[in-house]
């Protein structure tokens, strides 16, 4: 299992990220309260070590190292509620999204098993499935849904034409946005709740014309929305500013215009201890150290993504 | 094959894929139907005309379940 386990607590307290490793993998995953963690808990864990879909925003995307085992997903969840000064069924809300680090739909032989073992140790728990859509056998997604009334799918669509979203999301076997939009609808037919598709919001995606192209692909009436900002992925630069959330709740605005109900994510310690989606500071330096375990991914060599600013933000 | 017709059989496959594997409560012609509307929908995004778009979604599951078939056999 993991061999060492690093917790780095951001000063205001409210959340606090977590670096696991063992000698072949690293893996984070981040625990967030609002405001307590009675009231609500929110973590965020990995289901592999690095990630061979190579998302530009992302600070896992060039590197990818290996999947994760079921009790490597299971003991992060495990070990951040042990953390916390509340029994998870005496918690008002109870998240664990599989969005840390990793692709879960490509790591289906562990993430099912730890789902039903998670289901099985925390039923209040909404368990989300956060995902850039490979194209993969969705009929164990649904089964498994179907199965765990507290599972959740998130689509990482992050782009309105199948041809910017390839520049972002460079891993070449995946859904385009036509069939994310099919498979979201048969999800939610057979499933009975709604699927969300999350959009993270910069200068050349947050348009009239891109809320129009998302809203004839994605009905208001099956899908939620998730509008997040660009979370800054490498250490040392500058992570949240205005224009970046105004870019966020701007294109939110669009999306409840036309019908969306719409949440904006805006993680919490994104500037202290990178807290926020991407900003795998510390895998990152796992990564430099660990080169014969850290095998460059598709992402590798390809220009970055960094969270948007007025001023050009040079890495 | 046109590269638009091309794309809508794509599409018919990923969809008939789908349907193959459904688990919920509605009858088989009642997901078909589900098929033919995700694929109009489809096909008026990939540039057919509404007039087109029947025999082209028609088209195009047959020419997916053909293949099916002969990958069966």
């Amino acid at each position: 299992m993991w061999d060492d386990i690093k917790r780095i607590d951001d000063p205001a307290q409210n959340v606090a990220k977590f670096v696991f490793h063992n000698e072949s993998a690293v893996a984070e995953a981040v625990l967030y309260r609002y405001p307590t963690y009675r009231e609500r808990t929110v973590i965020c864990c990995s289901t592999q070590s690095g990630c061979p879909v190579g998302c530009r925003f992302c600070g896992a995307g060039d590197n990818f190292v290996r999947s994760l085992s079921q009790a490597e997903i299971v003991d992060q969840v495990r070990h951040l509620l042990n953390q916390v000064d509340c029994d998870p069924a005496d918690m008002g809300r109870l998240q664990v999204m599989f969005m840390s680090m990793g692709e879960p739909l490509l790591n289906l032989k562990a993430l099912v098993p730890a789902i039903r073992e998670l289901h099985a140790r925390y039923p209040k728990a909404a368990l989300l499935i956060s995902t850039s859509a490979p194209d993969v056998d969705y009929s164990e997604v649904i089964r498994l849904s179907a199965a765990v009334p507290t599972v959740g799918i998130q689509f990482s669509v992050h782009e309105s034409t199948d041809e910017r979203r390839d520049a972002l999301i460079p891993f070449k076997r995946k859904l385009s946005l036509r069939e994310i939009a099919i498979v979201g609808e048969n999800w939610a037919r057979e499933v009975g709740r709604r699927p969300f598709f999350n959009y993270c919001a910069h200068d050349g995606n947050s348009s009239g014309a891109d809320a129009d192209r998302l809203t004839a692909l994605f009905k208001p009436e099956t899908w939620e929305a998730t509008v997040s900002v660009v979370c800054e992925r490498n250490d040392g630069l500058p992570a949240t500013n205005d224009h970046q959330r105004e870019l966020a709740t701007d294109f939110a605005s669009k999306l409840l215009e036309r019908g969306f109900n719409v949440r904006v994510f805006d993680p919490a310690g994104q500037d202290t201890i990178g807290g926020g989606c991407g900003q795998l500071w510390f895998v990152q330096k796992w990564f430099d150290e660990h080169p014969g375990l850290a095998r460059p991914s598709i992402g590798a060599g390809r220009p970055a993504v960094h969270a948007p600013t007025k001023e050009p933000v040079t890495a | 094959m046109t590269p638009r017709a091309a794309k809508l059989t794509d599409a018919a496959r990923f969809c008939l894929g789908h349907e193959r594997s459904y688990i919920g409560s509605l009858t088989s012609g009642q997901r078909r139907q589900v098929t033919h509307d995700q694929l109009a929908e489809a096909a008026a995004e990939y540039g057919f005309a509404p007039d087109e778009i029947r025999s082209a979604v028609d088209n195009a599951i047959k020419a997916a379940s053909r293949e099916e078939h002969a990958n069966v056999g």
